[in-house]
């Protein structure tokens, strides 16, 4: 039986984690393409495209609701042994919906396909990863994209069908969106945190770390020594004595390392370090290190990210 | 109208959870367990409901352990006015889960379900939609602000890169996120308080509900540790590694 | 197993729901928050106005005046989890005496002078400090110097008090005064009145006293001239004041022995979160038994003392007779929580001297609960005398 994948998409494009998607569903069977939801004309052209999809489907143009795309899915549901959908907060508004209308029981967020009964998830914020077999006649599950490498975006070349229509129960209506300019986070709960050190040299010579972390959506950090010098502020120290984070990836600039400091981020799943003395012992935690002049490097970093 | 919240028994958010030697679970042998997180604004969004006038009455619900009550006793010293306890002793999958709170709902006829939007031992973020597709209701997910308008809901929900406003009829389901409130710390008169206040306990076949999970877990690791790191060579190879092999961009 | 005559040391679902909850307020206090107090001084008002508007500054005060009416036995874990929380005795001296000091108003007070001093007071709308000790008497407090004369319908005061904390900022005080020449009293025990009045700042002047440790809350000079004070403000009898303030005494030994504990805790807690960080030698300082075995030592006397502190605590709450117990929990919590402070300094290397580190500031706290309210002399001169029966000393 093939496996169904609810596309994400954004101004008529497919988002990258739909395509990481498509990369899971392949290992589970031939895989068919729903793509629903204001501008799914457009999205369901490229999605057509994806190498490894052979049909595509598209649905309704009306903004896309949790009940009307559940009752589809139900819908569609026989002609398919696996639903999958990535674990972006549309995926996971509707595909646990559609999971209990068929009495299946979800699989949320998953970050390993063993085979077509089981299931690798992370559980309590991923430090712990659970694998699990269902038991259900019919899988249905999210896709954490960032654990699949995503297929091309060429290659392909689908069939396009029109979805039956499903009926629409009516119970919700969509009022209006707004995407907000996300403002920088928290340092403690940061998903990403750049710090600088003494070698910053000054107060605005942080700016160009801070253009960094506005790519990044990331918080801004500083080690004690280029708090003590006035370049950051107080509430900015990452060390023992300052905050203590433990963030997805944390990028140490002109920083030495010294233990006060890396008690205070040890923790970090990711570390990139940049320190122009490759003898500097933050390189020993590092998992990346660049030795380079952080003026040359941060501005570089900036415009790579920018690509 | 009443208001129906469902509360979980989760280890405590500060507690480091450490996966057992033998690979079938994680240690929650005397460890600190506490109310779900997005429970606790879910209540918190019904106790402000019911001081506005909206809501007459709050029932917490709880599926789990007998212990579970305690979670109910800090939903009642937040406001709830009683509680009832679904008590088993065994895993409780969200299906599982929602069809209890289904056979709750046909019993106290609320005319809103608030729960926070995933619990933070299974992180399914599932129970609520699951509860909404049962009863047949509208939902609103991920909710960072919920207004009553008519009989209908009016929820701002946080999706990826922004935010979305529905409008969702009642009955419905709502999903509480982060930036819905902030919890209130429960007054010491109000933790005595709701030492008095009822709570009812009723097993899953009281209710009719098999509770049999759908998941078996073979097995449950800690991700991998750490590689030994490496030195690269540009900012272009730095970017690309972050993006393609730690995959953290 | 559970029986009528099984002794049960567990704490209850409602004292562990209790610990949570105020865990949760002083959590908002953070380490940076206690240093700042520790640097700048200034009394930690923001603490306070949470506790109060939580209700926990009634804990024990009788419900009909607006408190919850639990026992000292929920008044010294609340105490206790405040300490531990980091905010040490910065936080916990901040409520302290409202918490129990006003003991003798509960149990002595009319009707009409409870529902007058105690609502504002659980409320947080005032701040009571606690006029005792004196310059020249030290601990013999039937010797007490300072006069209140009766004229009329009022009592006018002169003296001079010394070490009294929170006055800076107190709107009332409890005041243990002499209204009968020591020559005329008929007992040692007898001539002193208790007052609860307002601290009325164009009458008495107050000196800050630099001290050691602890200054976000202050300890003062205070110098009385012709105090006015209403007769409705005298609680009891006149001249019974000694014996309506012993009535507060133990529930106060405790609730220090409490904090002490509590803050040794911290302590404790600290150095063992640093020794399994700290590397040198190639390997954490906290592998090697010389650190291991002191911290493991403080924490066994802290757990014996806080175990005391709670028996002592149950046996008043249960109308047992308490004295010994109360004391020995203040003596044996101060050593153990002075002993656990020393001992973080130690662990933590030249580091521990450092204020960021916060132990060499729980180090200089821990001197209070062993100097006050009563020094550990004499409480050993106490057990000496009350409980093995050896001939009084003092
Ligand atoms: C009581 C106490 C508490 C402390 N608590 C903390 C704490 O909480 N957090 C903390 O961070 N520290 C703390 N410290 C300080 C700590 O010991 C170090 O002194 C501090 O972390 C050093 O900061 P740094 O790495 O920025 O500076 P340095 O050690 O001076 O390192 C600067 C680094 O920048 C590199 N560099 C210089 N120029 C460039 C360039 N152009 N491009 C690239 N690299 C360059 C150098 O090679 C060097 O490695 C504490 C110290 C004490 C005494
Ligand atoms: C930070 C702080 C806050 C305080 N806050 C208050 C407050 O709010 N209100 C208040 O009224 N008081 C307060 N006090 C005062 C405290 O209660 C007294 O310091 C304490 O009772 C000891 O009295 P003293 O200082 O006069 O010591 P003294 O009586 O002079 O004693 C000095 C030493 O001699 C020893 N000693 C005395 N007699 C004997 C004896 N017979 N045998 C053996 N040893 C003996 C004592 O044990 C002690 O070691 C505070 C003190 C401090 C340090
Ligand atoms: C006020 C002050 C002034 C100072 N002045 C100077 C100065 O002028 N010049 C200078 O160079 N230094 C100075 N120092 C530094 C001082 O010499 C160091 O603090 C001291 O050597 C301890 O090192 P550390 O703080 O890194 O402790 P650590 O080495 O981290 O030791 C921490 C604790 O672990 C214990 N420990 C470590 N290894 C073992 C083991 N194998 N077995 C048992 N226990 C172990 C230690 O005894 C200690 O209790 C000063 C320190 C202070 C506080």
């Amino acid at each position: 039986m093939a496996v169904l994948v609810l596309a994400d998409h954004k101004d008529g494009a497919l988002t990258q984690p739909t395509r990481s998607t498509v990369a899971a569903a392949r290992k589970l069977g031939d895989v068919h393409v729903l793509v629903a939801g204001e501008g799914a004309g457009a999205a369901a052209a490229a999605a057509a495209r994806l190498p490894g999809v052979a049909k595509l489907l598209t649905g309704s143009e009306a903004p896309a609701l949790a009940e009307p795309l559940a009752a589809q899915l139900v819908a569609l549901a026989p002609g398919y042994s696996h639903l999958l959908a990535p674990a972006s907060a549309a995926g996971r508004n509707v595909m646990p919906r559609a999971a209990a209308l068929l009495d299946v029981q979800v699989l949320s967020d998953v970050c390993g396909v063993v085979d077509a009964d089981t299931f690798i998830r992370p559980i309590y914020a991923g430090n712990a990863l659970a694998t699990v077999k269902s038991a259900d006649a019919k899988k249905v599950l999210t896709v954490r994209a960032t654990s699949f490498d995503p297929v091309p975006a060429e290659g392909g070349n689908a069939t396009v069908e029109a979805a039956p229509a499903a009926a629409d129960p009516g119970l919700s209506s969509f009022v209006g969106a707004e995407i907000v300019k996300s403002e920088r986070p928290e340092l403690t709960a940061a998903r990403i945190v750049i710090s600088g050190g003494r070698a910053m040299g000054s107060a605005e010579n942080f700016a160009i770390i801070e253009k960094v972390a506005d790519r990044l959506g990331a918080a801004v950090g500083a080690s004690r020594a280029a708090v003590d010098a006035g370049y950051a502020a107080n509430d900015m120290q990452v060390g023992q004595t300052g905050k203590i984070v433990a963030p997805e990836l944390y990028i140490a600039v002109g920083i030495s390392g010294a233990i006060q400091h890396l008690a205070g981020m040890k923790d970090s799943k990711v570390i990139v370090a940049i320190n122009k003395d490759e003898e500097a012992p933050i390189f020993q935690v590092a998992d990346y290190g660049l030795v380079a002049d952080l003026f040359k490097a941060v501005p570089e970093l900036e415009a790579e990210l920018a690509k | 109208m009443k208001v129906l919240v469902p509360v979980k028994r989760v280890v405590d958010y500060n507690v480091k959870v450490r996966v057992k030697a033998d690979g079938s679970g994680v240690e929650t042998a005397n460890v600190k367990m506490s109310m779900n997180p997005f429970d606790e604004i879910a209540v918190e969004e019904a106790v402000r409901l019911k001081e506005k006038g909206v809501a007459e009455e709050i029932v917490a619900v709880s599926c789990g352990p007998n212990a579970a009550q305690e979670q109910l006793r800090t939903a009642l010293a937040m406001g709830a006015d009683r509680g009832i306890l679904v008590e088993h002793d065994g895993v409780l999958e969200p299906l599982a889960v929602a069809k209890l709170l289904k056979a709750i709902v046909g019993r106290e006829g609320p005319a809103l379900v608030i729960l926070g939007k995933q619990a933070i031992d299974d992180d399914m973020s599932a129970t609520g939609q699951m509860l909404a597709a049962l009863l047949g209701w509208g939902q609103g997910t991920f909710a960072s602000r919920v207004e009553k308008e008519g009989d209908a809901l009016r929820v701002t929900r946080e999706v990826d890169g922004g935010l979305e406003t529905v409008s969702v009829k009642l009955p419905a389901i709502v999903t509480a996120d982060l930036r819905l409130n902030e919890p209130r710390y429960a007054s010491l008169p109000n933790i005595m308080k709701a030492r008095k206040k009822p709570i009812e306990t009723v097993k899953p076949a009281d209710l009719g509900v098999d509770v049999t999970p759908r998941l078996s877990v073979l097995k449950v690791e800690e991700p991998a540790k750490r590689q030994a790191g490496k030195k690269v060579g540009s900012v272009q190879e730095l970017v690309e590694k972050l993006r393609n092999e730690a995959k953290v961009i | 197993m559970k029986g009528d005559n099984v002794v049960d040391f567990a704490l209850t679902p409602q004292h562990e729901a209790l610990q949570e909850a105020i865990g949760r307020i002083c959590a908002d206090f953070g380490d940076e928050y206690w240093l700042m107090r520790d640097r700048q001084g200034g009394f930690p008002t923001e603490l306070h106005q949470a506790l109060a508007k939580g209700g926990w500054l009634g804990v024990c005060m009788p419900e009909d005046v607006g408190g919850t009416g639990l026992g000292i036995t929920e008044a010294a874990l609340m105490m206790q989890t405040i300490a531990q929380s980091g905010a040490g005795m910065s936080g916990a001296s901040a409520i302290h005496m409202n918490i129990f000091g006003l003991q003798p108003v509960v149990v002595f007070g009319t009707e009409e002078q409870k529902q007058r001093m105690l609502p504002p007071l659980i409320e947080g709308r005032e701040r009571a400090c606690f006029a005792v000790t004196e310059p020249n008497t030290g601990l013999d407090t039937t010797q007490l110097k300072t006069r209140a004369e009766r004229r009329g319908d009022r009592y006018v005061v002169h003296g001079q008090k010394v070490w009294i904390s929170t006055a800076q900022v107190a709107e009332k005080m409890l005041l243990l005064a002499r209204t009968t020449p020591a020559e005329q009293a008929r007992k040692r025990t007898e001539g002193l009145s208790l007052f609860y009045t307002n601290f009325d700042r164009s009458r008495i002047e107050v000196r800050e006293i630099e001290k050691m440790g602890r200054k976000a809350v202050d300890s003062n000079q205070v110098f009385i001239d012709g105090l006015e004070i209403p007769v409705e403000d005298r609680i009891g009898e006149e001249g019974q004041g000694f014996r309506y303030i012993l009535h507060g005494m133990n529930p106060e030994r405790i609730l220090i022995a409490a904090e002490a504990a509590g803050l040794g805790h911290l302590a404790v807690s600290r150095a063992a979160a640093y020794a399994k960080e700290r590397v040198v030698f190639g390997r954490p300082i906290g592998q090697n038994q010389a650190i291991q075995h002191p911290l493991a030592e403080c924490w066994m006397e802290l757990e014996a003392a806080r175990l005391m502190t709670m028996n002592a605590a149950w046996r008043y709450d249960s109308g047992l007779e308490c004295g010994a117990q109360a004391n020995a929990a203040k003596y044996l919590a101060a050593e153990a929580g002075f002993k656990a402070c020393q001992q973080a300094v130690m662990t933590h290397g030249g580091f521990g001297y450092a204020k960021e580190y916060h132990v060499e500031r729980y180090l200089r706290e821990s001197m209070i609960p062993r100097i006050a309210p009563i020094s550990p002399q004499l409480i050993l001169s106490f057990v000496a005398e009350r409980v093995l029966g050896l001939p009084k000393s003092y």
